[in-house]
């Protein structure tokens, strides 16, 4: 094991693999800051490129780019109120608003500072793992599964905003539209109106694109002005501020900490993923603040739960990655695909075989992390006052932008129709109180809800009590009906405290 | 009765036809396949047939109001209203834009657009509109096409220059 490390410390030295870093660093901080492009585009445009390439060198560059696409999500998330990746959604609740105060700078270095220790904090908890890594992930099957998707939509309605109905019936309308197209737990298409393109489901990338940056651009070029209207008082933003913000995580350790640790445990879960945590953990941040009523208003602890939970998933998505070939999520399908470029075979036999490998990969992300931190708090200054660029000229470059990285995904022109379309609905939504966070995880995640729970089913010969057989499930059930039942049981305490300070007073 | 907002109440009917939709046409299917889209739509269309309702029934609306600590009213989104002729104005902006890049392609459309966006929207003048666009416009292309290597769509029209403008092939609908 110590020889492995040094090994990957070694090769980390190496001029062609700090360049590589480097480059991974500055592609995954720039896709990432693009809303609708996301590390998973650079990663496969960049895979082919690879080949004929030193293994290491490659591991090095995709290490650079997953390791920090979303942080460089959090720059859109806090200047435009569009996340740059499905992960900073969260961070837009409370970013945008401390933007809006001229507090750009301050919000960029909290959101650095979270992100930079959030992986820290799951790399070392992925190196401590390593060896005990298989129970975790047996642990958890097809029934656990399902739980975790629906503790996650509960989780995205509460933290989008109070209202639970409008938020779940979006988040149902969002699982529906994702069973569109072929099944592959069934191997069958539905609802697909005999379309082609329909046939592989409604495409994920251009219903984000549409949903959070053109329907965003609506908002802010019918409005006119900056995005940033600089209070008097406030600072403009600058490196000063940007510092500041750097060093004011450390007054929320404990969000810090929560953040990180579910970031690393839904991080290891496949299919959950960054979203999950992110939601998971602001949730989580804003019930357990004496201050909740804060959340979304500009809060940092929000930006610090937010961005602590989704950098924290980069070291607990690798752990099923790199033990048992189980793919967290498509970043880690192409890490694999590498994998096989370079001869490398994955699963249980890299660690026996390529331990040195997997030391690099820890050792790139922790670099890339530790860089990226610098430019963000270091350039958070100067990235923060794109916020107080007049809309009318980030508007049609974005628009552009928003189109190219739609078509880029799939060289299909339907689907720059289709993010047009999704930019109005969305702007609907909004405008009737639908958040749009519900109907998108909704829709990210509804495949591996049918597909969790037709598993079960399938397991249990057609028994519904796999739902509810094992302690982790029942966990995640408490925790669920703990989660959808609080706007109740808060309703009927403050009713109760109220009717009883009545009473009181009427004697 | 209310003050009905008609956005809300289209979006409430598009969203409520959106899942009976697909509840109803799951019927066809068998149970397995049929099992998750009516165990989620069936609670969905309830949820959304109460707010369709709770906009006709101030009652209703408290009723769910306490179920969602919180007036649905509340909910909707003031932060982002705009006056309707302003949010028309841009969403047909964002549809021309699209339906260019559909008909003529990136190359031909993106310069264009910029300057048409700066000169009446932004208010700049023509020279600085064109020089801004083709600068925009030449990062974009060095990024995509060069750096990346991704291959932009050239349009629909019959081609006038391969790979840049026209002959585009439309994947079916």
């Amino acid at each position: 094991m110590i020889e492995a490390f040094l090994e990957g410390l070694a090769q980390l030295g190496q001029p062609a693999a700090i360049a590589a870093i480097v480059a991974g660093t500055i592609v995954g901080v720039l896709f990432g800051a693009i809303p609708g492009l996301g590390s998973v585009i650079a990663m496969a445009v960049l895979l082919p490129f690879t080949f004929g390439w030193d293994a290491y060198i490659a591991m090095f560059l995709f290490a650079g780019i997953f390791g920090t696409a979303s942080t460089g999500g959090a720059i859109p998330a806090i200047l435009l109120n569009t996340p740059g990746t499905i992960a900073n959604v969260c961070t837009t609740l409370d970013g945008h608003p401390m933007a809006r105060r001229g507090e750009a700078g301050r919000a960029l270095g909290l959101a650095a500072m979270a992100s930079g220790l959030g992986t820290f904090f799951s790399i070392i908890v992925l190196a401590m793992l390593l060896p005990a890594a298989k129970l975790l992930i047996l642990a958890f099957g097809s029934p656990e599964f399902f739980w975790l998707v629906i503790l996650g939509l509960v989780a995205v309605t509460l933290a989008s905003r109070d209202n639970l109905v409008k938020g779940l019936a979006a988040g149902g309308v969002g699982i529906l539209l994702s069973l569109i197209g072929l099944s592959l737990v069934f191997g069958q298409v539905r609802f697909a109106l005999d379309s082609e393109f329909l046939y592989d489901g409604l495409p994920v990338v251009p219903l984000v694109v549409g949903f959070f940056a053109l329907s965003e651009l609506m908002v802010y070029t019918s409005r006119g002005g900056s995005i940033a209207t600089v209070g008097e008082g406030l600072s403009q933003p600058g490196i000063r501020q940007t510092v500041g913000g750097a060093l004011e995580v450390f007054r929320y350790k404990r969000v810090l900490l929560r953040g990180s640790i579910i970031g690393t445990v839904l991080g290891a879960v496949p299919g959950v993923g960054g979203a999950v945590a992110n939601f998971l953990a602001y949730t989580t941040a804003k019930q357990a603040s004496k201050t909740p009523e804060l959340f979304g208003t500009g809060y940092p602890g929000g930006i610090v739960a937010s961005e602590s939970a989704n950098d924290a998933k980069d070291g607990g998505i690798l752990l099923p990655t790199l033990t048992f070939g189980i793919p967290g999520n498509v970043e880690m399908v192409i890490l694999m695909g590498a994998f096989v470029l370079h001869g490398i075979t994955p699963g249980r036999q890299l660690l026996v075989h390529n331990l040195d490998i997997v030391w690099a990969i820890i050792l790139g992300v922790i670099a890339a992390q530790i860089l990226t931190t610098i430019i963000v708090v270091s350039g958070g200054g100067f990235l923060a006052k794109i916020s107080l660029i007049p809309v009318r000229y980030l508007a049609p470059i974005v628009a552009v932008v928003s189109f190219l990285g739609v078509y880029a995904i799939r060289s299909n022109p339907w689907d720059i129709l289709l993010a047009v379309v999704a930019g109005c609905i969305g702007y609907l939504m909004r405008r009737a109180g639908f958040p749009l966070i519900t109907f998108v995880i909704g829709f990210v995640l509804g495949n591996t809800a049918e597909r969790s729970f037709v598993q079960s089913l399938q397991v249990s010969e057609g028994s519904y009590t796999i739902f509810f057989s094992s302690p982790i499930s029942i966990i995640i059930i408490i925790t669920i009906l703990i989660f959808a039942g609080s706007p109740l049981i808060k309703y009927w305490y403050e009713r109760f405290t109220a009717m009883r300070k009545a009473k009181l007073a009427s004697r | 009765m209310k003050n009905v907002q008609p956005a809300v109440l289209i979006v409430n009917i598009l969203l409520l036809v959106l899942a009976g939709t697909i509840v109803i046409a799951s019927l066809q299917y068998g149970f397995r396949q049929r099992i998750v889209p009516l165990v989620i739509g069936i609670p969905t269309l309830v949820m959304l047939v109460a707010i369709l309702l709770s906009d006709f029934s101030p009652r209703l609306e408290r009723i769910l109001a306490m179920a969602s600590l919180g007036s649905l009213q509340d909910a909707l989104n003031e932060d982002i209203a705009a006056s309707w002729t302003r949010i028309f104005v841009i969403a047909g902006w964002l549809v021309a834009l699209s339906i260019s890049l559909f008909v003529f392609g990136f190359y031909v459309t993106v310069p264009i657009f910029l300057v048409a966006f700066f000169v009446v929207e932004a208010k700049t003048p023509a020279v600085i509109a064109v020089l801004s666009s083709l600068v925009i416009s030449a990062v974009l292309y060095l990024v995509f096409p060069y750096f990346l290597g991704i291959e932009i769509w050239p349009g629909i029209t019959p081609k006038v220059m391969h790979g840049v403008f026209g002959g585009g092939l439309v994947p079916v609908l």
